[in-house]
């Protein structure tokens, strides 16, 4: 299997990165600088906060350190205080690398805009700074945030606006100024004329490097004595600095003097476009030059040596290995770190990159940017190679060592107007085009004929762009050799689009397992507390009352094996059952068939697809793949696949999806967190978390208190409180305006007992589902948001599990025995022993979903007879068979596929192909294999050169099902009214066009060529497609359709045309929708989508058409749309 | 103990009850002072990208995008409303404006982003995360119907999205859409390369295989509802409705008359009026015209002309075809657009968005034409006087065509009123 070539290496630490023998005149760090007596220090540890800094708004600072080292007259007591977010419990520099610190030296992190205040002893104090006056300012910085033309400070005394001083007094200030991606130092003073609106009594030198924002902890400082310009210095991690005084020029003037403060991380009012973003450290000011080797003695830092491989990469593979944490910076110009990631996998062809998955083994995002490094060893054949790598971004080759070819950084392509891609750039005719938004280079390696070693480096993401490969590869034309060839050490292909298509899903597919292991690599001391938890679960379970009874499921007629086996598949993996499923299921003993059946069932991939669409709708799971503003989310809908595909335990998926961790826009339940637009999306979220889990319908009272539930806006908002960790308030669009009533002479119903601004704290609003939880259900008590999740999936809470049990139920038979299921306010169940039957095999079994559906679906009330709706009321506690269904969108567009065994081949769902958007605003929903993976496509523009006209035909058909392209609100039952459109948009439509087409690569198609006779064709297919053998009826209707050239269809010679692959690229993309030839292109497109796939030559052609309107016609018959 | 929620579930009987009552008692005698309109059929022109007042229907003082002089792109010149002054290139309209009337202070505070805004101006309401509001189209298609049988009520010409569609009314009162007018509805037209012959043996197919289900299935339940759907699919996908989509049938001069594709589209809402389908959204995004449609950011302005010049055409021909016929009175017209545009100009010479205050236009629909309402400063920045929110120029509309803006229409058991509080424009009604 080939999927054993991607195997996990677990990381290891490779002895110390970091270079030894320091000098020994290293002193501890505060030691070094009172050497050089200072008139103020602040160390900014936590500590030294009087308010503990947790409390943050307005601390009060004590000068610890520094009060000792101020003058001892005035400044004893000076003091300090903070406004905004100011915390000095952060790690501040630390060893290893930076030598001269204590291990646990803490620094105050400022989220802009905030600032530490220091008042002026008075007049005369050693704070202020005169002519002649020598002056050194210095600090650790570590900058989150800088924007190109900013300047923020670091520290400075004056221009406070202060009440009580003049505008502008700046005595003297330390400042960062961004530059491209820079943090350079400034240092600015203010005349001491200080004219009202003269920007010339300003004064700044600015240095002409800098160092990269984020990129870790710097030490920068500035010297100057006042009058001698020429005495400026400026200095990063001890270095001196070139720089100019840029504005306001040189001079010998004094600089403005009074009694203002003395600020830390701010200026003008704390204007956030002054302050500081990141965390600060050691600030000092000196009444002296500070000499330039006492500056460098403050960097006693150990540069990490640059991360080499030295694993020896696999033979029969290559080793990837992620470099994360890098600077932002489109450049190569950094100290490759120690990987965090490593794995083995098959070649030099990347597509996707392993996902990260957090402990708790949900997907998490690696930093951004990121390298991948792939290192392999490979025979190039004797004689001049040449090498072509593709890649999105910047990539780079080295063969043994030496640079061969490379890729550069790509330049940002515009928003809208730029050139619409050409789509013929081939290394030589016959091969695979490059794709927009990739990038190529070809160079020439003379081998020797032996093995060599290749790295290959690329670059992913950097600038909020999304960390996409595009099709990176390398590949090789031998000596010669017009033809190039993917690198793989065991299957080399050639760079042509079947190959490459071959490629891709055989990697996708690797990959998808390989990943599966790593969540559960990842997820281990996770699982180990859900496996704790669990045992006390089926402790609590054992103390239900046992009523496993028959609950009247007695006296049912059993559905006949056909149906029962459409009703299965359709049920578990969302499709109906395939030509293997049936034969499968025939081949079996009678009396053990369907048990049989279910378990393989249950274990088919499928299974975790058809649960991923009820679920998006009951979490209102809503991304957007352009400018999400309407309610949307992230994409959680990977979290919540791979939770069905590794059958996760459903009290933890609660959890999780609670927790809200991991990834925002790549498929974590990060994506749950987020609300576009919303004003108060934790209100959003109680709403769906109550609604999915506790079967509360709290949707009222978002605005005010339900009339008919008894839900007052409060217990929303507790909740919201939990979810935010904090309190929450109401905003005004969350309440109503009573009096509008009034005025119109009504008299409303609903009562606000919540006033708008409102603050509400985090409780637990329902103490009569469960009081109390555990401690032992809880890994972290502090936090809220976990609390809550207990609190919701605590055994004890009964609610929770008799939900999620009876909307398995309800899904299953099309009738919850507690009916809404999401609304249990004030419906009973119709049989509570049978509930609480259920509620015990759930529970006792560790939330398993997977087995609950076993023991449902193996019982003899599952496999009844269907039941048409029911007329009569709920009388007693019955139990019927299924209720008959029409399919849900998805299961339709689904079975469609199945049956024709077609791939969807749309486009890629993203109008962002070339990746030329920041993330935040443009995704990819990649290409969809199954019917839930589609979205909105969003095109309010109504552009055509916005449009996916492929897509557009199933999102048309979903659509009219009920399926819903956006989901801002939590629903379960989605409106299932039959619609004259429906019958229609099948009819017409380009699906059923294509799946009735018999194009080569379709399962008729097939069928139609092995037949024997037209009896034995029409019976294949219409067990393909109702999963019945045809009826008497239909072998006469299509008999004498078929019969008639039956002998002679197939047309001798002719082989299959063209293989079934997506539409083809047009090479529009957001960047170039704007142009005229990108709304011609995808019109043409659209123009060429209408004509379904292209129809196969090796039959017959009107034997052919014949043939496709009898599959159309059963694709149009009622019976195709039923569950039986 | 009984707790508030113990004691409320133990008396569900009751509440029960109370939900099949009315949930907000209205006052019949204020109600009854809601203007009521005799419109049949709603055309809905949508301007996407966001329509520019200043350079249309609410012209100010020339500007100078060169010299970053604020103000209209174009002069301005005299209309058939007496003190109510268009853009140069709208003289067409110009001439018979006494059939529109110009709201020039609708507004509201979502420019950011056009999807939102469009959700905004359909909906006529925030997004809230508790519901999916559907579109006025789709409101209408809920309320109205569709005025003979075999026919939607709700057809959109444009390319398919969530702010157009039915919300939490569901798929029933959703669209028929189609994007291009000589390829019709891909719903109902039939497959390209279907012949006639072959279209015929599907459906006796079809129609052999339905009976065959039938006579084993009896005609209860989800299936023969099914069938009885297709039945009438069929009706609809047949000749006597989608002949409305052959514009062939129309003259050549007065195919002509309506213009480009725009004005095809607006030459088929008319048709489909005549057929009895109750409310047309017809999309004007032929951005072909000047690469960015009316979203005029940087050089997107420079050939805005064309796009004004087409909009001009297009709708005074659909006036002017409407009044021959005799429809005018029944239809009323509404161009709306998401938001309009600043009077300062960006860096590249275009516009930025404006939400405080834009146009929308009406015409015909039976309401008192000829008038201008409302009055925005000398920039058209801010409204100086009658400002028209969103949910009023909804109750407008509605008013017009004879539904009540107040009534109550339920997300599952959950009432919500047609628009939020909206009031009609009450200066148009007679």
């Amino acid at each position: 299997m080939r999927s054993a070539l991607l195997v996990m290496i677990s990381l290891s630490i490779f002895g110390s990165r970091f270079s030894l023998a320091q000098p020994s005149d290293s002193l501890p760090y505060a030691e070094t600088i009172l050497q050089d007596q200072p008139v103020a220090y602040w160390r900014l540890e936590d500590h030294l906060f009087e308010v503990h800094p947790k409390s943050l708004g307005h601390g009060i600072i004590k000068p610890g350190v520094a009060s000792r080292l101020f003058d001892e007259d005035n400044l004893n007591d000076a003091s300090a205080t903070s406004k905004g977010f100011v915390r000095a419990d952060q790690l501040g520099p630390r060893p290893p690398k930076f030598l001269n610190f204590e291990a646990d030296n803490q620094a105050a992190a400022f989220e802009s805009p905030a600032v530490i205040k220091i008042a002026d002893p008075g007049e005369k104090s050693p704070l202020d700074f005169g002519l002649g006056d020598s002056i050194t300012l210095e600090a650790w910085v570590l900058v989150k945030k800088l924007g190109d033309g900013q300047q923020m400070y670091v520290v400075g005394k004056g221009r406070t606006k202060n009440a009580g001083v003049a505008e502008d007094n700046q005595n003297y200030a330390l400042r960062l100024a961004g530059n491209k991606g820079d943090a350079c130092v400034t240092f600015l003073f203010r005349s001491e004329d200080n004219r009202k609106g003269n920007q010339n009594d300003f004064h700044r030198w600015t240095s002409k490097a800098g160092f990269d924002i984020e990129s870790g902890w710097h030490h920068v400082a500035t010297s100057y004595r006042f009058g001698k310009p020429e005495s400026i210095r400026g200095y990063i991690d001890g270095q001196p600095l070139e720089g100019e005084w840029d504005y306001g020029g040189a001079t010998t003037e004094a600089p403005v003097v009074d009694d203002d403060e003395v600020w830390i991380g701010s200026a003008s009012a704390i204007n956030a476009g002054n302050s500081f973003h990141g965390s600060i450290d050691e600030v000092a000011i000196y009444r002296s030059a500070l000499p330039a080797e006492r500056i460098a003695a403050r960097w006693r830092v150990l540069q990490p040596k640059p991360y080499v491989t030295t694993i020896e990469p696999p033979k029969d593979g290559v080793l990837v290995e992620v470099l994360e944490g890098i600077p932002d910076k489109m450049n190569w110009d950094f100290i490759a770190p120690e990987p965090t990631d490593r794995y083995v996998e098959s070649g030099f062809a990347l597509v996707e990159i392993a996902h990260k998955y957090s402990p708790l083994g949900v997907r998490a995002d690696r930093s951004n940017p990121f390298v991948v490094r792939v290192t392999g060893d490979l025979k190039l054949p004797a004689g001049d190679c040449r090498l072509l790598t593709r890649s999105r971004s910047a990539s780079r080759l080295f063969v043994d060592g030496r640079l061969v070819v490379a890729n550069p950084f790509p330049k940002f392509r515009g928003d809208g107007h730029e050139d619409v891609w050409g789509l013929d750039r081939v290394p030589a005719p016959g091969h695979r085009a490059l794709r927009p938004g990739d990038q190529d280079a070809i160079a020439t390696f003379k081998s020797d004929g032996g093995r060599h070693r290749l790295t290959w480096e690329v670059f992913l993401g950097g600038k909020s762009m999304r960390p996409e490969l595009g099709e990176t590869l390398v590949a090789l034309a031998e000596p010669d050799r017009d033809t190039f060839v993917v690198l793989h050490p065991t299957k080399p292909f050639p760079l042509t689009d079947d190959a490459w298509m071959d490629y891709d899903a055989r990697l996708r597919g690797e990959l998808a397992t390989l990943n599966q292991q790593r969540r559960r690599e990842a997820s281990r001391e996770w699982t180990a507390f859900w496996n704790k938890r669990h045992e006390y679960a089926s402790k609590v379970a054992e103390s239900l009352r046992d009523s496993n009874s028959s609950h009247g499921m007695t006296g049912l007629q059993s559905a006949d094996d056909w149906s029962f086996l459409r009703r299965v598949a359709l049920d578990t993996v969302g499709t109906i059952p395939t030509a293997e499923h049936i034969k499968f299921f025939f081949a079996q003993p009678e009396a053990t068939r369907r048990a049989a059946i279910i378990d393989k069932l249950l274990a088919e991939p499928g299974y975790a697809d058809h649960w991923v669409s009820y679920w998006q709708d009951v979490l209102a799971e809503n991304p957007n793949i352009l400018n999400p503003t309407l309610n949307n989310t992230g994409p959680f809908r990977w979290w919540i696949h791979e939770s069905f595909l590794d059958n996760k335990p459903f009290d933890q998926f609660a959890t999780e999806l609670i927790l809200m961790e991991g990834s925002i826009r790549y498929g974590g339940p990060g994506g749950f967190s987020v609300a576009s637009q919303n004003d108060v999306p934790m209100a959003a979220k109680a709403h769906i978390v109550g609604q999915a889990f506790l079967g509360l319908e709290m949707k009222c009272a978002r605005c005010h208190d339900a009339p008919y539930h008894d839900f007052l806006q409060r217990d929303l908002f507790s909740l919201a409180a939990l979810l935010k960790r904090e309190p929450e308030k109401v905003p005004k669009t969350s309440s109503l305006n009573l009096d509008a009533f009034a005025v119109r002479g009504r008299e409303p119903l609903v009562k606000v007992t919540l006033k708008p601004g409102e603050s509400v704290t985090p409780v637990w609003p329902f103490g009569e589902l469960v009081a109390a939880v555990p401690d032992e259900l809880l890994s972290n008590p502090k936090d809220s948001r976990e609390r809550l999740a207990a609190f919701i999936t605590s055994p004890t809470n009964r609610r929770f599990a008799q939900v999620i049990v009876n909307r398995i139920w309800a899904r299953l038979f099309g009738k919850g025995i507690v009916d809404p299921v999401d609304d249990w306010e004030k419906v009973k169940p119709s049989n509570p022993e049978l509930l609480e039957s259920l509620e015990r095999e759930f529970v006792s079994h560790g939330y398993d979903v997977k087995q609950l559906m076993r023991v449902i679906l193996n019982s003899r009330a599952y496999q009844a007879k269907e039941v048409q709706l029911l007329r009569d009321s709920n009388s007693g506690h019955r139990v019927t068979g299924p209720h008959s269904r029409r399919l849900t969108a998805e299961q339709l567009i689904d079975s469609l596929f199945v049956a024709a065994d077609k791939p969807f081949n749309v486009e890629e769902i993203n109008i962002d192909v070339d990746g030329a958007r920041r993330q935040d605003v443009s995704i990819s929903l990649g290409h969809a294999r199954r019917a839930w993976q589609f979205t909105s496509m969003s095109n309010e523009r109504d552009r055509p050169s916005l449009s996916l006209p492929a897509a557009q035909t199933i999102v048309d058909l979903l659509e009219s099902f009920g399926w819903r392209a956006s989901r801002p609100d939590p629903i379960t039952i989605r409106s299932n009214e039959t619609t004259v459109l429906q019958p229609a948009m099948i009819a017409n439509g380009v699906v059923a066009k294509r799946v009735s087409q018999l194009s080569d690569d379709s399962a008729f198609t097939e069928l139609a060529l092995a037949a024997q006779t037209p009896e034995d064709f029409i019976d294949s297919v219409t067990q393909r497609l109702l999963t019945r053998p045809a009826t008497a009826a239909e072998q006469k209707i299509f008999g004498d359709l078929l019969r008639d050239g039956f002998a002679s269809r197939i047309v001798p010679g002719e082989h299959p045309i063209r293989r079934s692959q997506p539409p083809r690229q047009t090479g529009v993309s957001w960047s170039n929708h704007l142009k005229p030839e990108a709304n011609f292109r995808k019109q043409q497109l659209a123009e060429e989508i209408a004509f379904g796939d292209p129809t196969t030559s090796r039959l017959n052609a009107d034997w052919r058409e014949r043939a496709e309107d009898m599959i159309w016609s059963l694709i149009n018959s009622p019976e195709f749309l039923i569950v039986p | 103990m009984t707790t508030r929620r113990t004691f409320l579930s133990q008396s569900a009987a009751i509440t029960t009850a109370a939900l099949t009552v009315p949930v907000l008692q209205a006052d019949e005698s204020k109600m009854s002072q809601l203007p009521r309109g005799k419109a049949e059929h709603c055309v809905f022109v949508w301007l996407g990208g966001g329509q520019g007042h200043l350079d249309t229907w609410d012209p100010k003082v020339k500007g100078d995008p060169k010299e970053k002089k604020p103000g209209s792109y174009y002069d301005s010149i005299e209309t058939a409303i007496s003190g109510t002054r268009v853009c140069e290139h709208l003289p067409r309209c110009a001439t018979i404006l006494d059939r529109f009337n110009i709201l020039r202070t609708v507004n509201h505070d979502v420019i950011d982003e056009h999807a939102a805004a469009t959700n905004r101006m359909h909906t006529g309401r925030p997004t809230s995360g508790t519901e999916q509001y559907p579109s006025i189209g789709s409101i209408v298609a809920q309320q109205r119907g569709t005025i003979t049988d075999g026919v939607p009520a709700y057809v959109l010409m444009g390319y398919p999205n969530v702010t157009r569609g039915p919300g939490f009314l569901g798929p029933k009162y959703g669209y028929v859409h189609l994007t291009d007018t000589k390829s019709g509805p891909p719903a109902l037209k039939r497959s390209v390369g279907i012949t006639d012959e072959r279209q015929a043996r599907r459906e006796t197919l079809l129609n052999a295989v339905r009976d065959d289900l039938r006579s084993r299935n009896g005609s209860e339940g989800i299936a023969a509802e099914y069938d009885a759907a297709i039945a009438a699919a069929q009706k609809l996908a047949g000749p006597e409705f989608m002949r409305l989509f052959d514009l062939n049938r129309e003259s050549a001069d007065l195919r002509h008359d309506f213009g480009g594709e725009f004005g095809q589209r607006c030459l088929l809402a008319r048709r489909l009026i005549e057929g009895g389908v109750r409310f047309i959204e017809v999309s004007h995004n032929l951005n072909f015209l000047n690469g960015t449609g009316w979203d005029v950011h940087n050089e997107g302005i420079l050939n805005q002309h064309k796009l004004i010049a087409e909009l001009d055409q297009a709708l005074s021909a659909l006036v002017r075809d409407l009044e021959n016929k005799k429809l005018l009175d029944k239809t009323l017209i509404v161009v709306a657009t998401e938001f309009g545009r600043p009077a300062q100009f960006d860096g590249g010479g275009g516009r930025g968005h404006h939400g405080r205050c834009f146009s929308v236009v009406l015409a015909g629909g039976g309401l008192k034409n000829g008038i201008t309402i409302g009055e925005t400063d000398e920039l058209g920045m801010k409204i100086v006087s009658r400002p028209v929110s969103v949910p009023d120029l909804h109750a407008t509309v509605h008013c017009a065509l004879g539904i009540n803006p107040r009534e109550e229409i339920y997300s599952g058991t959950r009432p919500v009123p047609i628009t939020d509080e909206g009031e009609p424009v009450r200066e148009l009604f007679a």
